[in-house]
């Protein structure tokens, strides 16, 4: 299996209720923000996500999932970047 | 929330935290100082790492909620706001926070207290952790992070 899918397996499976529960209340907040102002796109993409992390509990898990397997893509090309200044 | 053991240690004799070894082999060992601190940051950052180490009580939200609206931007909250703040959470939130996280994660908060050397203050960590991640929850969403959205070819 590719390393990107075990990142994501993985993710699946890390994944509790309290992260979904996590990403309901950090929606909650983020909602109160809402519309930003001048940004019409951003802010019908969110109102729309957030919704529907709150109505819907396997879209609130998928967001879940989905951030840490971000979260561990940014660190791993952190890393890169690291290893690539270290090397020059 | 619960007295701390009080840990004596003199030298020469054998430490009180039950470890059997002499005071100064144990919890007298000044170069233990580093552990201790890194400990009692550990239990600062579970938080960080777990989510379940959150805030529930409306009153304690509330504290959260008035300290993020009175930080300027992404500004650090000063320590000594923090502990004040900590200090002024319910005693039920905060054995609420310690005792889920540490049922959960039993033998490491045993290590984490004892290498901390004072259970009080490893649970004052805990508590400033999880309001300090109500705090930062609550602070505005960088404006930055929208308009790359804004941007995005969805």
């Amino acid at each position: 299996m590719a390393l990107p899918d075990r990142i994501d397996e993985v993710a699946a499976a890390l994944g509790r209720i309290e992260h979904v529960e996590r990403v309901r209340a950090l929606g909650g907040l983020l909602s109160r923000e809402l519309p930003f102002r001048g940004l019409p796109r951003a802010s019908a993409v969110l109102t729309e996500s957030c919704t529907a992390a709150e109505s819907d509990i396997e879209f609130a898990r998928a967001v879940s999932t989905l951030s840490l397997v971000a979260y561990v893509r940014d660190v791993g090309s952190g890393h890169e970047s690291l290893a690539s200044v270290r090397l020059n | 929330m619960r007295e701390a053991p009080s840990l004596v240690c003199v030298k020469g004799t054998l430490c009180s935290c039950g470890s059997g070894r002499s005071s100064n082999r144990c919890h007298g060992d000044s170069r233990n100082e580093f552990a201790r601190t890194q400990a009692l940051a550990e239990a600062r950052q579970a938080a960080l790492l777990f989510p379940s180490v959150r805030l529930r009580a409306a009153d304690a939200l509330a504290l959260a909620e008035r300290i993020a609206e009175a930080l300027s931007d992404r500004e650090q909250i000063a320590e000594d706001v923090l502990a004040d703040a900590a200090a002024a959470i319910d005693e039920r939130e905060a054995h609420r926070l310690v005792s889920e996280w540490s049922a959960a994660y039993p033998d490491r908060w045993s290590s984490l207290c004892h290498t901390a050397a004072d259970v009080d203050a490893a649970e004052r960590e805990l508590v400033k952790g999880a309001l300090a991640a109500a705090i930062y929850e609550r602070l505005p969403t960088p404006p930055e992070l929208v308009v790359e959205l804004e941007l995005i070819e969805l």
